[in-house]
């Protein structure tokens, strides 16, 4: 956590600005699972929700058990 | 005063007070994903932006990076959410694809609101077509079509029915979960649980990543509901088969499926888990769902059907303590957020039913969506012994998300939520799938995960 002003108290730095979507829109025209592709874009942001080191794993949207160990997550059923 | 008049209050400021910490507010961006914690004199300044307010241009600079101040005029910003929605949705349908078998549509129990009530009507010859290892095989062959990168698969193959452990499909099933694993996958479980036991060989961890099961409510309630037709109440069976799970050290979530009548059971159950030794045992989950009144395909006469928002209102107030899974998800992923600072999770979709979802048959037809499963007029595929033709169904499922979703336009929860759940809107559904705007959900959930990081930092 970043203390950004007395007032205003920031919880998380990345943000999805402009130049994310200009990335993703890039990236699309790729092969996802290249270097730099868009596995690489988009898996990151799954590591962000999940918290769950090999046990319950309550990532997109259900509840499972989840291999992903805190890196990229397949667990969106 | 500082003051700009190029900028405004983004439309897509989500605001919620914060119960642990009085006078102050976090502020949530609907398409920036920034979090921040503001003193709630100045979220009312910012409320009023350009009229009267003590803003420093640091300030400023400050609340126009993270997108609450905004130069964009409404309609610019729709569309920008719009853009940003359809790009999600493009790399989602680019990235994972999920596999599931519904291995029969023959079930041993008679639940009054089950969705696939509605297929009974394709007779009895029809439910209890069961997959056979041909089929399986060319499902095998199909997930490689469906996505030659081996690497965006999940790598857990869903098992469905109908009831897909069934005792007399013992062998199908071993089939099934030997080729998977040969193949490199694992396996979830729907399943009600009462044949479980006839599957113990199969039972490990290394097959099989987790179960879910249902309990509706204390034994009573639950034997009414799921009354198996030969043997008759099923709780007992079921609760010691969630043992066998447990001992072989599988994880297990139970469903426990409410409405009115059963909802305050749910303690008993809670108090019943803990005094046979399964809460606490890691392996173990509850969690609570509504029984949904899908008035096309199950609505029951014997059900008392809660509306979503004042089963949100109940959960509040229960005595007990346990989750809904999309509050549940909503809670640690805040939690996650707000301990390691890092980017919000925004999907354009309700599930994976609307973009990578791929749930094969006994017929060979291929559905996206768990709820639709043997209904023709949404099957987007059929296994053909020359490859996959795909129904018109495709572009209409796989195309639906938040960016062109009616209910969605113009809504700033839009990309924390992903939407309406995708058949209800197809079966034209009043009620959302947790709408996050017409309910304290989002409020509840984020003020619980913030007590919890401020008690642990």
């Amino acid at each position: 956590m970043k203390k950004e002003n007395q007032r205003i108290i920031s919880l998380n730095q990345e943000l999805y600005d402009g130049m994310f979507l200009e990335e993703l829109e890039q990236r699309l025209e790729t092969d996802p699972i290249m270097a730099g592709g868009l596995v690489d874009l988009m898996g990151s942001e799954n590591d962000v929700i999940c918290d769950c080191n090999n046990h319950m794993c309550y990532c997109n949207n259900h509840i499972e058990e989840c291999n992903c160990n805190n890196h990229f997550c397949y667990i969106d059923n | 005063m500082a003051l700009d008049n190029s900028l405004r209050l983004s439309d897509y400021t989500i605001p919620i007070a914060l119960e642990a910490e009085p006078g102050k507010t976090l502020l949530v961006h609907g398409y920036t994903g920034a979090i921040d914690v503001v003193d709630s004199e100045l979220w009312q300044q910012l409320r009023n932006y350009p009229e009267r307010n003590d803003f420093t241009p640091e300030e400023i600079d400050i609340l126009s990076k993270r997108g609450y101040l905004t130069a964009k005029t409404p309609e610019e910003e729709q569309h920008y959410v719009v853009r940003f929605a359809e790009k999600l949705h493009e790399s989602r349908l680019k990235l994972h694809k999920n596999f599931g078998f519904v291995v029969t549509y023959n079930c041993n129990f008679r639940c009054p609101y089950c969705f696939e009530n509605g297929i009974s009507k394709h007779g009895s010859a029809w439910s209890k077509q069961t997959m056979t290892p041909e089929l399986v095989d060319r499902a095998f062959e199909a997930m490689l079509e469906i996505e030659p990168h081996k690497e965006l698969h999940k790598k857990s193959i869903l098992l469905y029915g109908g009831e897909p452990l069934l005792r007399e499909n013992h062998e199908i099933v071993r089939y099934i979960v030997e080729k998977g694993v040969e193949n490199g996958y694992r396996f979830n479980v729907i399943t009600n649980g009462y044949d479980l036991d006839y599957f113990e060989d199969l039972l490990s961890k290394e097959r099989f990543d987790h179960f879910q099961i249902s309990i509706d409510g204390w034994r009573d309630s639950h034997n009414r509901r799921k009354w198996h037709f030969r043997e008759g109440g099923s709780f007992d069976k079921v609760i010691a088969n969630i043992g066998l799970l447990l001992k072989h050290e599988i994880p297990v979530s139970i469903r426990v499926n409410t409405d009115a009548t059963n909802f305050a059971e749910s303690k008993k159950l809670q108090e019943y888990f803990k005094e046979i030794g399964y809460e606490g045992n890691p392996y173990f989950n509850v969690y609570i769902a509504n029984i949904e009144d899908i008035k096309k395909v199950n609505f029951a006469k014997s059900l008392k059907y809660v509306r979503t928002n004042d089963y949100i209102d109940n959960m509040r107030d229960a005595s007990f303590k346990l989750w809904n899974s999309r509050m549940k998800r909503l809670y640690v992923s805040f939690k996650a957020y707000f301990t390691n600072g890092k980017r919000i999770f925004f999907s354009s979709e309700g599930c994976s039913g609307q973009y990578g979802s791929h749930i094969f048959d006994p017929s060979g037809a291929i559905y996206t969506c768990l709820e639709t499963v043997g209904r023709r007029e949404h099957c987007i595929g059929y296994i053909k012994s020359d490859g996959i033709e795909w129904t018109d169904n495709r572009d209409k499922w796989f195309g639906k998300h938040v960016g062109n979703s009616k209910p969605c336009e113009k809504c700033r929860y839009a990309l924390l939520c992903g939407g309406n759940c995708a058949i209800k809107e197809f079966d034209g559904g009043e009620e959302t799938q947790l709408c996050m705007k017409n309910n304290s959900m989002l409020n509840d959930v984020v003020n619980k995960a913030y007590s919890a990081f401020n008690q642990h930092k």
